[in-house]
């Protein structure tokens, strides 16, 4: 069952905007567990970690902290969650592309929105947890696509590169498969084939140029340049849909 | 040894045609595949020549192979190639005619007693065709590549006339003094007249082109006269805004202490507690820390939420950007009209995504519901009727992102509309 939070300081926008979400899950047959707050500090760390939609005041007038920080503090314990701010008025800035914010909802046009937002972020919610199976010699390992920095093709082997969000070491698993048979099933899920022998996941890539793509990590890895053209309009197409 | 001869003379004659292609067009292919392609038409044009027989069927032949090949290889409308390429074939039909001339005054013979001194015939023949080659890669280079524009059908018609009506003349000069053993003064004079009529021609499109690249830039200037006018007025409301702003706020402070002065501490409390409960209005819906950026954005949303169009947007600090106003002006606002116009011919779902992200480089995306559309060489033909006065916008933001030498992309899929470019910073 889903997990929805809502975090507002005002206690009648908030009980409102619960029983709205109440009313949406009911007609669109969904269950999720919702869980009401009006600060921070009342907000337990698991519920944080659990949490896979939350709704979150900017202006908390009465604190000394914002529904950013409060995004923050769950972005450092839940990378998956889908944030959508509710403010009675927009204000897009850089700390709401810091914590990935989703969506920004009027509290004014909350009746007109509500229903639309909460069934994207259901749409997202596959997106942001999806996995992949590495069968290696006698065992099945699940990783987090997001943890996957790039795929790289070595002899007959796929070597996948991972590093765990928040650590600074990369982990190679190896196992036989062919890299363009992954390409195929990785494409929707936003890897890219930026040379023969690579496979990247296009969330980490930090810059892509005719011949070298370098990932966040710091790792740089070789392009093909007779494909530089055609594989850099589908990244920054992919990039204009995140 | 005079086939191989009459091959490389023919292959400096279509290096002649190619230069002058590339100075006239974009290349459809890289130059490799031009040059594999160029080798293949040398190959197939000799074949063809050969088995026609009839000079003035070869020589047709030859004018519209070249044609094809022009087409084949680079970008255009048709009726464009075929004016550069009949004034090419004109000039170099003249050329030919005048060098001979020339050659035959300087040795003191004729040609028909050329055509029999192998070693006078072999030199004065391969001289003229680099001759001609050279001509071909002065004007490629006293072209400027950017100012290849696209000049009307109508004006491409009219232009045309002088070339085609060259090459009848100069086809009927040729045929009537090729029986004779001498070339005349008047051929000449006559030939030496339509080399310097089709010069002129040529130069006539080189200067229609530098006129249609001005026109498109001042209204390209117009266009962001326009912009920064809209974008003034939107700062002049969001500063009157801010302003409204300062003064209640100094009222608040007014009436916080008066109260705090006359002891009314629960009605100070409770004034406070309402202060505090009403949001303080943003004047700006968008704070990236470029004012240029949020002024535009700002103004397009205000815009957005008349015509009930969701604007969605994403953005990080991009106060470092040193891209110029101007140019970033341009580029926001045409990408954002061009999204709001098409959203709003929808009846629901009218939802505009903007991210506009710095790092390495700027990345800029813009995506919008649409109905379908076409797209055809990162081009969507306009539906705007003053076509002259709005046609601009989407050659205007590939102007401005060629120069900025960022690379951009477009597509039409599944109900949107997605244009996605980076700029180096």
């Amino acid at each position: 069952m889903h997990s929805i939070v809502i975090c507002d300081d005002d206690k009648k926008f908030g009980q409102k905007l619960l029983s709205e979400v109440r009313t949406i899950l009911t007609q669109t047959n969904r269950q999720a567990k919702i869980h009401l707050f009006t600060a921070l500090e009342e907000i337990p760390k698991q519920t944080l970690q659990d949490c896979d939609i939350a709704f979150l005041d900017i202006d908390f007038t009465q604190e000394n902290y914002t529904g950013i920080d409060i995004a923050r503090r769950l972005r450092s314990l839940n990378e998956s969650a889908v944030i959508i701010f509710v403010t009675n008025f927009p204000e897009y800035a850089p700390e709401g592309y810091e914590v990935h914010a989703f969506r920004y909802l009027l509290k004014s046009d909350l009746s007109k929105k509500l229903a639309s937002y909460l069934q994207q972020a259901f749409d997202h919610l596959p997106k942001v947890k999806q996995v992949f199976q590495i069968a290696t010699a006698g065992d099945v390992i699940t990783v987090p696509v997001s943890d996957i920095l790039y795929m790289e093709s070595h002899l007959h082997q796929v070597i996948v590169h991972i590093q765990k969000t928040g650590a600074k070491d990369i982990i190679q698993k190896r196992f036989y498969a062919s890299l363009t048979k992954l390409e195929e099933e990785l494409e929707s899920k936003g890897f890219l084939r930026i040379h023969k022998s690579f496979l990247v996941n296009m969330q980490h890539i930090q810059k892509y140029q005719c011949s070298e793509v370098q990932l966040t990590c710091g790792v740089c890895l070789p392009a093909s340049e007779k494909n530089y053209a055609q594989q850099k309009k589908k990244y920054l197409l992919w990039k204009g849909r995140q | 040894m005079e086939y191989l001869l009459s091959l490389v003379w023919m292959y400096i004659e279509m290096a002649y045609f190619l230069v002058l292609g590339y100075a006239f067009f974009h290349p459809r292919f890289s130059r490799r595949v031009c040059a594999i392609l160029y080798a293949f038409s040398g190959i197939a044009l000799c074949l063809l020549l050969y088995l026609v027989n009839n000079q003035l069927a070869r020589q047709i032949t030859s004018c519209l192979l070249y044609v094809v090949l022009s087409y084949s290889l680079f970008k255009g409308n048709l009726l464009r190639h075929v004016l550069v390429v009949v004034i090419s074939f004109v000039f170099a039909g003249i050329f030919d005619t005048i060098f001979l001339y020339c050659s035959c005054t300087i040795l003191q013979i004729s040609p028909s007693v050329l055509l029999w001194r192998k070693l006078e015939y072999t030199a004065t023949f391969t001289i003229e065709k680099l001759l001609l080659l050279l001509f071909a890669w002065f004007v490629f280079r006293i072209r400027m590549r950017g100012s290849i524009q696209k000049i009307s059908a109508k004006w491409l018609l009219l232009t045309a006339i002088f070339p085609v009506v060259s090459l009848i003349m100069l086809f009927t000069v040729y045929f009537n003094y090729q029986n004779m053993s001498d070339i005349s003064m008047g051929a000449f004079i006559f030939s030496f007249g339509l080399a310097v009529a089709n010069i002129a021609i040529l130069y006539m499109i080189h200067k229609m082109e530098l006129e249609t690249q001005r026109e498109q830039e001042i209204q390209l200037l117009n266009q962001q006269m326009t912009i920064q006018t809209e974008s003034i007025v939107s700062l002049e409301r969001s500063y009157r805004a801010q302003r409204q702003a300062t003064h209640e706020f100094q009222h608040h402070l007014q009436t916080i202490s008066d109260l705090a002065s006359g002891n009314q501490d629960d009605a100070l409390h409770e004034y406070l507690q309402e202060l505090l409960h009403n949001q303080s209005r943003r004047i700006l819906c968008v704070n990236s820390g470029h004012p240029i950026v949020d002024a535009v954005i700002n103004q397009k949303y205000q815009l957005a939420q008349e015509l009930d169009i969701d604007m969605q947007i994403q953005v990080n600090d991009l106060s470092g950007i040193q891209i110029k106003l101007e140019e970033l002006t341009v580029l926001l606002s045409n990408l954002l009209e061009n999204a709001l116009e098409a959203c709003r011919k929808l009846p629901h779902d009218r939802v505009v995504q903007i991210h506009l992200l710095a790092g390495d480089a700027l990345f800029l995306s813009v995506r919008n519901t649409t109905e379908p559309v076409h797209i055809v060489d990162d081009m969507i033909p306009t539906t705007k009727t003053q076509k002259e006065a709005h046609g601009y916008g989407l050659p205007n933001i590939k102007r401005i992102l060629q120069g900025l030498q960022g690379e951009f992309t477009m597509q039409y899929a599944d109900g949107w509309f997605d244009f996605a470019a980076e700029i180096p910073l």
